[in-house]
């Protein structure tokens, strides 16, 4: 593995939360290529420990921690050792989540329904609670959650992980504004429709698939081969350029990897003369 | 004694007369507003809450003007019982008709990261959760009927932002989702599902709100500086109005509005009408109007605005 030498991620901390596999073991690879120290947390240490070798063999430094994020009290021990043993974090990305049931909300498992929400949104929302006071003090530090375009849009029989992914783009938007005292960036970024986790999952063929599991796997299918689809590639080099500090006008703000990040910036100046922007600052 | 119930009713030939209603929260605020609106328009409401008192009182003060009322008590964040609940509503009062998903809280007041952990995460389980819950028990039934209506009680702050409240943003923001998604996957049943925004209004959660103090600069200070401010201010909308929209959204006339954003300042047949339109906008149709306005307002909004733009470039300059 080749480092980049001028990143501007050179050596900084950064934790990935679900880091052992599809777009979380994406990122981990290419934050270790810039140079930065990266922090795997996820469930699975046999996964983890996979991923640690590649990253290692390729020459990053890596190192892995066994957490549910859905344990508030476990989330803070790790954090606590995390930040004793490689200093203070620089960088939260917010990516462990789960796809949750699918069919009619009715008709789902309520636990499973639920488990989605405690996942993708509470895992996100313990580990800013967790990680953000350190930042705050430092006044450094940028927080991705990673969200989808069904928290956008909507996503029917994929109801847990929409509502859920709303959510976590809500959030952004409000911790981003309080933040912002703290010079601290906080961004939702919908990296693309990508070959990877949770899609590969949904397009698994299984013997007891229910209709609506199946019509979710043509849906997949179909978009995959489309144009909307997006390379693993230009989804690490988008959060790459998030995480330059070059974008953080942009903090508050969904962001996908077709977005044109500069055009955004150039934009904001227009948008925060909005009357959602005074309707944000009348109330923080 | 009907006949007097029927003299009594202030709403003769509402479209809820003999409907079965079930709002939950219903002990007070917004959800005692409703529960005496929609017994006035004849309807047998169903309240449940976690306070017995408080349900007792407002089943006390509806029957002594005429209308009927049943109570439970119940949390909503616990699943067992929210289906136990439901079955014994079902099978002692009679099959549901309407769902309001009312309950809710405030949540904690400050930084995300300095509020208590606990407190962020029980509003999301009761304004959420809760909501989920009952329509994961009232659904099936009304699925079986082809026939029913559920209004979940959101807000502003879900559709826009309240940085230092943010549990409740982000728990209104993930309920006005859910109604997008459930009408959908309702379509099928011929149940409607919309999220309603009561506007704010001097109940509930708004006097707890206003009641806040705190430090010079603290969030909580500033919150109830801000709630205080809105009151006082045209924004505030009235009761009659929030209720009477409620009633309007489930006469069965605007169900072509299934799984949409409306608020209190919505012109209902406008926004029907406009529905070609709107579809073909999928983020104007998600984000709804806003709120209508006389003449007046209309100026002092663009007066506003004219301030603040001129402001924004002077500030700039000066950055500059």
């Amino acid at each position: 593995m080749v480092t980049q030498p001028g990143s501007p991620l050179r050596d900084a901390i950064v934790l990935i939360t679900g880091g052992s596999r599809g777009i979380g073991r994406l990122y981990a690879h290419r934050l270790a290529a810039e140079g930065a120290v990266v922090v795997l947390v996820a469930r699975s240490a046999v996964e983890l420990d996979e991923v640690a070798r590649s990253i290692r063999a390729e020459g990053g430094k890596v190192a892995t921690y066994v957490v549910d994020v859905t344990s508030k009290a476990a989330v803070a021990r790790v954090v606590g050792r995390i930040e004793k043993r490689l200093g203070p974090l620089d960088v939260l990305i917010n990516n462990a989540g789960i796809r949750g049931p699918i069919g009619n909300a009715w008709e789902c498992d309520w636990d499973a329904w639920w488990r989605a929400i405690e996942v993708n949104l509470g895992g996100a929302a313990a580990f800013s609670h967790t990680v953000i006071p350190n930042m705050a003090q430092r006044r450094k530090g940028r927080v991705v959650n990673i969200v989808s375009e069904a928290g956008v849009f909507r996503w029917p029989t994929v109801s847990a992980y929409s509502v859920s992914k709303a959510a976590l783009i809500k959030f952004s938007e409000n911790l981003a504004a309080e933040c912002r005292d703290f010079s601290l960036s906080v961004f939702a970024y919908h990296p693309g429709f990508l070959p990877l986790g949770l899609v590969n999952e949904a397009m698994d063929p299984h013997v007891s698939m229910t209709p609506a599991e199946a019509r979710v796997a043509v849906w997949c299918r179909a978009q995959l081969a489309s144009t909307t689809a997006a390379l693993p590639g230009e989804s690490a080099a988008q959060l790459i350029r998030l995480l330059s500090g070059a974008y953080d006008s942009l903090t508050g703000r969904y962001v996908t990897v077709h977005d044109d990040l500069d055009l955004l910036v150039a934009r904001v100046g227009t948008a925060a003369a909005s009357k959602d922007y005074r309707m944000l600052r009348s109330s923080a | 004694m009907n006949l007097l119930k029927l003299a009594r009713s202030k709403h003769p030939a509402s479209p809820l007369r003999g409907s079965i209603a079930l709002i939950t929260g219903g002990g007070r605020g917004v959800g005692r507003l409703f529960a005496r609106r929609l017994a006035a328009e004849g309807a047998m409401v169903v309240l449940v809450a976690r306070s017995a008192n408080e349900l007792d009182d407002v089943a006390a003060c509806i029957e002594a003007s005429g209308g009927r009322v049943k109570t439970f008590v119940v949390d909503v964040t616990d699943m067992s019982a929210v289906q136990n609940v439901v079955a014994r509503i079902e099978k002692e009062v009679g099959p549901i008709d309407t769902l309001v998903n009312n309950a809710g809280i405030f949540g904690p007041v400050g930084n995300t990261w300095e509020c208590d952990w606990r407190a962020w995460w029980q509003t999301i389980e009761v304004n959420l959760g809760g909501a989920v819950a009952f329509s994961h028990s009232v659904i099936p039934h009304m699925a079986a009927r082809h026939r029913g209506r559920i209004v979940n009680v959101t807000s502003q702050a879900g559709a826009f932002r309240w940085p230092t409240v943010s549990a409740y943003s982000v728990s209104k923001a993930a309920l006005i989702k859910f109604s997008e998604n459930l009408a959908i996957e309702c379509n099928a049943s011929s149940l409607k599902v919309f999220a309603y925004h009561p506007g704010l209004l001097a109940l509930g959660m708004t006097l707890h709100g206003r009641s806040m103090q705190g430090d010079a600069n603290s969030a909580q200070a500033r919150v109830g500086a801000w709630c205080r401010a809105q009151l006082a201010s045209e924004v505030v909308a009235s009761e009659e109005d929030a209720a009477t929209r409620l009633v309007m959204l489930l006469s069965g006339g605007y169900d072509v509005l299934t799984g949409r954003y409306i608020t209190v300042w919505d012109d209902l047949d406008g926004l029907a009408e406009r529905l070609g339109d709107l579809t073909a906008d999928e983020y104007r149709h998600y984000l709804m109007l806003r709120p209508q306005h006389d003449g007046r307002g209309e100026a002092t909004r663009s007066l506003a605005s004219t301030v603040w733009s001129r402001l924004m470039r002077l500030l700039r300059r000066v950055g500059r």
